[in-house]
């Protein structure tokens, strides 16, 4: 009994499948009788099947849904769209049961009266809308039909005479390769039919086209058996006489009347079995043996290959050469059974694209082409969600209602088109729509409020570059969460998704026209082409789909490994890469190989582009991947283990899992320099370089302000009123020691000179050794005493005195002795007393300005200044910075008349009570532009204007404070 | 997984591991192959030797000193692999010598001593007096399950 109800579940969920497609295709062509005869069988089966196996709920739904089906099959009920949405309901409830039984083996309760109440309604409306629409059918035939018991009976009729004739010593063997369900059904209809009085002699040439070789007194015994059948379930006997005439009485009148309506069902029931008998089913698990055997057998195959590659002459070489080209072919053949089109992945969706342009008031038309394109069944598993989703949104956000699309000059219909083909071993399915597309803008938008990036960057970036920002976790551009799409997973998890199997996917949008999806995806997952590396001596596979370029750092083309506070980077063309070492990150001990003529994999997941250091690089192998052990699944690095051709197990690597230990561990800084936010890291690091000079001590110097990195020798120096210059770019260069000094050279090694310069003068700072270049933190900690030093920090784990290049640049007399003393002084550099540095706080200063210049800019070149600086980017948040009790030395703000926040501005200041006693110097169209009047824009640049001003105004606060 | 019937036998496949004897059911017992080239796994557990390739399917290698937190075996000692299937995936537990099916009478089944070490009572099931020595009744489901604090350890 268990195998028969499996056997059930299996052919009523192909069953099933195929009927949503059917349905809603058919509610578009109504008038196809084929299609709708398919339908009915499948129904019908599952009803027949179900009521004999004791299946009642399911018998119930199916029988409810026959009927309606019935009602559109004869014509009397015209088919509608409440109707097929019905229908589809039933069939919703009978997949619902169906897995029910797969998983519990019993049905599963539920109540479906109102269901049934539903279709019934809709197949009662039938008898009375077909009665006056209809009058020269209904009269005559609804009696007859009634007479004979209806349908149910005629069909039971037919079965039983059908059951006795096959066990009839001399028609039985007739039966011998006929679709015994497709006769009885053919048989059916012909009665039916004649009995509606719709169609004549169905019955006859049903039985004609099965059974060729009948002979006329063995088709009146068939006639004969059905008549009997029919009284025997209680027909009336007259109307049974008067339908089944034996055929020497009916000939005229079926020749007579040529049956047109009757001719198509002929067909069917001949050709389809032909086909449906060419397939057998397999459960997986078999192919799935058959596949590991294969792979077994091309593992062993390779190895004698490789056992006769060094012996031409052998006698096996013939033989091996057959069975090389034998494995080969039963490898692809055995891969196809794996294959299936990848229509199975899209059964769902005309069904899904109906119901949700129902749902959202649209008009959508699914165009599908390349359906037959094969791939593996594990694949399409997993492309289904991802499809299912992306059709979601095309229809949600994508297409506009109709009113929208004829305003626009569309067709009032959407269309959602979705094809697959095979390209160079990957299939490419490709999702377009034709709405609204995407507005690059409101994704803008969209970002920048979720946090995504900031306003700098918005507008900074291209609207292609905009619109990939879908793929962001966490975003969606709905303006309105629907109950079909909007709530911010998405377009990432699609994304994922598909890497996960080793595809990409593809984005393009013009607005107002549409967008389009472009998916590549592998054929299959079992077998991948990887590129063969070794580190340590242990190899490994890595997946050539994530692989970018291999690159050599041998030196040559100036390529090598260099390193930042221990982690390795390389120069590749204009970026910087990020390394990684496949010895570090596996903890490989080995032979330590000289770093320098090391490989480099380039490998790209997502958008993070990273190196992955090893240290051979062997062929490219097609390999069959087999699952990590379960007791290793813990470890991310692998998606998979694999047997090579000398018959060792080697890991495969995963790129994505190299990259995420790559960027948690082994890269400071790692990210993409696409993708940091200059922004938010100018707000807190910067960068420093980190050099020696006069101590073994380490000192630092943002790099901001070192303009270039020179070389300069003993005898270039030259001497000028005691100071030492140099000839630089046409000028003379004060050239000066750490200490502030005169520079002294020990001896005639090149020395590196760092080139501060600020407006048009130069400043040269001689140095012992460039070490690094590092991120560190912006803001000073601690003030330093020793000449030109501002702050100890800490960089990579040792002390480092950020320098005061001011002090320099004061020291050679070049520093603007007003605008740059004040700083200075309250940097507490060795010039000023040491009291005022512990008493005198550092001085704070607000800037209210909304522009991606203030945050870009003058808060880091204030703050670099020594300044403490807080920046808020509306009148808003400084009142409520005020209203926190802040207190600041100076307010910056734009105060201009043009600024669109003046009268805000002029509002807030007004409220802000405690600071009106606090200077304020205006900022202009980011030109500075001071409120007491105080405007001097005679030096060379912006910058030095807003110091100096800013400087000049707390000049005075600083002598009454201090 | 334990309704075993009182009167029924069970077969245990005898195996030696460090003076100690364990018992692995015959049922999970797929092969005893002799020592073969093992490929290291990088960054696995510990007690995790590496991969092996048993005719096309890999096999992972447990270490049953290391399971079991005994010494490591001498250095050229023999040793062989006693292949085990847990849900479809084949293990190969290193042990010192494999000895012979024993078919016992499940009633006879102790269980396991109280005073036995948590860890050793977590992946045995009981144990038989035979003559001369006690054999433990190995789980290999639980055997094969290692604790996430052994893995982070690794």
């Amino acid at each position: 009994m268990d195998d028969v109800i499996q056997d059930f579940v299996a052919e009523a969920r192909e069953g099933i499948e195929a009927l949503d497609i059917k349905l809603v295709t058919f509610e578009q062509t109504p008038d196809d009788p084929a299609l709708l005869g398919d339908i009915f069988r499948l129904i019908h089966t599952i009803k027949g099947t179900s009521g004999f196996l004791g299946l009642s709920r399911l018998q119930t739904v199916a029988h409810a849904a026959e009927n309606v089906l019935g009602g559109f099959r004869d014509n009397t009920l015209v088919v509608t769209r409440d109707a097929v949405s019905a229908i589809l309901q039933a069939v919703d409830v009978v997949r619902l049961v169906i897995e029910g039984i797969a998983t519990d083996g019993a049905e599963p309760q539920g109540d479906d009266g109102l269901l049934i109440a539903r279709l019934d309604a809709i197949f009662a409306a039938e008898t009375s809308a077909a009665a006056p629409s209809s009058p020269p059918v209904s009269p005559s035939s609804r009696p007859m039909l009634e007479r004979l018991g209806g349908e149910a009976t005629i069909d039971a009729a037919c079965e039983c005479a059908i059951g006795e004739l096959v066990g009839d010593a001399e028609i039985g063997p007739h039966f011998a390769g006929v679709d015994i369900d497709g006769l009885q059904a053919g048989l059916r209809d012909g009665l039916v039919a004649e009995a509606r009085n719709t169609a004549r002699g169905g019955f006859a040439a049903t039985l004609a086209a099965a059974f060729p070789r009948l002979s006329e007194d063995q088709t009146c015994r068939v006639f004969e058996a059905t008549r009997t059948a029919l009284v025997a379930l209680e027909a009336d006997p007259a109307a049974v006489a008067t339908i089944l005439a034996d055929p020497a009485a009916t000939t005229s009148p079926v020749e007579d009347e040529p049956a047109q309506p009757a001719a198509p069902p002929l067909p069917r029931p001949v050709s389809e079995p032909e086909t449906a008998n060419q397939t057998i089913r397999v459960s997986v698990d078999v192919l799935e043996n058959l596949m590991t055997m294969v792979s077994e057998l091309v593992l062993i195959r390779n190895q004698l290959i490789q056992t006769l590659r060094g012996e031409p002459e052998s006698p096996f070489a013939g033989p091996l050469h057959r069975l090389n080209q034998v494995t080969s072919e039963l490898q692809e053949g055995v891969m196809t059974t794996r294959m299936q089109p990848i229509s199975g992945a899209w059964a769902k969706l005309p069904r899904l694209v109906r119901d949700l342009a129902s749902d959202l008031g649209k008009s959508i038309e699914l165009v599908t082409s390349g359906q037959e394109t094969e791939l593996d069944r594990q694949v399409l598993e997993l492309i289904k969600d991802p499809l299912t989703h992306m059709i979601r949104n095309a229809a949600d956000h994508g297409l506009e209602i109709p009113a929208e699309r004829m305003a626009a000059g569309k067709s009032a219909a959407g269309r959602i088109s979705l094809s697959a083909r095979h390209e160079g071993g990957a299939i490419v399915v490709e999702m377009a729509d034709d709405g609204r597309g995407l507005p690059a803008d409101r994704i803008r938008a969209k970002a920048v409020s979720n946090g995504l990036i900031t306003s700098a960057q918005a507008v900074a970036m291209t609207d292609a570059d905009a619109r990939q920002m879908i793929f962001l976790p966490g975003f969606s551009t709905a303006a309105q969460v629907t109950s079909v799409s909007g709530r911010g997973v998405g377009m990432d998890v699609v994304r994922t998704n598909i890497e996960k199997i080793g595809g990409v996917i593809e984005l393009s949008s013009t607005e107002g026209q549409g967008t389009r999806f472009v998916i590549r995806i592998p054929l299959t997952l079992s077998i991948v082409s990887t590129l063969i590396v070794e580190s340590c001596g242990e190899r490994f596979a890595m997946p050539q789909g994530s692989i970018v370029e291999l690159v050599s750092a041998n030196g040559s083309e100036g390529r090598r490994i260099e390193h930042i506070n221990g982690s390795s980077v390389l120069r590749l063309r204009d970026r910087l890469l990020p390394l990684v070492s496949l010895q570090t990150m596996l903890g490989l001990s080995g032979p330590e190989t000289p770093r320098g003529d090391a490989c480099i994999v380039v490998g790209k997941v997502g958008s993070f582009t990273f190196g992955v250091i090893v240290d051979r690089v062997f062929d490219t192998e097609e390999i069959v991947v087999k699952p990590v052990a379960t007791i290793l699944r813990h470890l991310k690095l692998y998606s998979g283990a694999t047997i090579l051709g000398d018959g060792s197990v080697i890991m495969i690597l995963d790129f994505k899992g190299l990259s995420l230990e790559a960027g948690a561990s082994h890269l400071v800084g790692g990210a993409d320099a696409d993708e940091t936010e200059p922004a938010a890291v100018a707000d807190v690091t910067q960068q420093l370089l980190v050099f020696r000079a006069a101590s073994e001590a380490l000192k630092a110097a943002p790099l901001g302000q070192v303009a270039r990195i020179e070389e300069l020798e003993r005898k270039s120096v030259e001497w000028v009123d005691g100071r030492s210059v140099v000839q630089y770019r046409g000028t003379l260069m004060p050239v000066i020691c750490a200490d502030g000094q005169p520079v002294v050279f020990e001896s005639d090694a090149r020395r590196p000179l760092l080139v501060l310069s600020r407006g048009v003068h130069n400043l040269g700072l001689l140095v012992d050794e460039i070490v690094d270049i590092v991120e560190g933190p912006l803001h000073p900690q601690l003030y330093g005493a020793a000449m030109g030093s501002a702050a100890s920090i800490v960089v990579a784990g040792h002390a480092t005195e950020l320098i005061d290049v001011d002090v320099y640049w004061l020291k050679v007399g070049l520093g603007a002795p007003n605008e740059t003393a004040a700083p200075v002084a309250a940097f507490g550099s060795a010039a000023a007393p040491a009291a005022s540095v512990a008493a005198a706080p550092t001085k704070r200063v607000l800037v209210v300005d909304q522009s991606p210049f203030t945050q870009l800019l003058l808060g880091p070149l204030l703050a670099q200044a020594g300044y403490v600086v807080e920046v808020a980017t509306d009148p808003q948040r400084a009142l409520a910075l005020h209203d926190d009790g802040a207190v600041y030395d100076l307010i910056l703000a734009d105060t201009s008349p043009s600024s669109p926040y003046a009268r805000q501005m002029a509002q807030a200041f007004g409220k802000a009570s405690s600071w009106h006693t606090t200077p304020l110097l205006g900022l202009g169209a980011h030109r500075l532009d001071t409120a007491t009047g105080l405007a001097d824009f005679a030096r060379t640049g912006e910058c030095e204007d807003i110091l100096t001003a800013v400087s000049e105004t707390l000049e005075p606060l600083k002598r009454a404070g201090g | 997984m334990t309704t075993i019937d009182d009167t029924q036998i069970q077969g245990l496949v005898s195996i030696r591991v460090g003076g100690e004897t364990f018992g692995v059911p015959v049922l999970s017992v797929q092969d005893v192959i002799a020592p073969v080239r093992i490929d290291i796994v990088p960054l696995a557990p510990p007690e995790v030797t590496g991969s092996l390739n048993l005719r096309g399917r890999i096999v992972t290698a447990i270490d049953i000193r290391k399971r079991m937190g005994m010494p490591a075996r001498e250095p050229g000692a023999s040793h062989m692999s006693v292949i085990v299937e847990r849900s479809g995936e084949l293990y190969a537990l290193q042990v010192d010598d494999v000895g012979d099916v024993l078919w016992l009478a499940v009633a006879e089944q102790e269980p396991t001593p109280i005073s036995l070490s948590p860890d050793w009572r977590a992946v045995t099931d009981g144990l038989y007096r035979l003559d001369g020595e006690l054999m433990l009744v190995l789980n290999v489901e639980r055997f094969l399950t290692l604790a996430p604090t052994q893995q982070l350890a690794a």
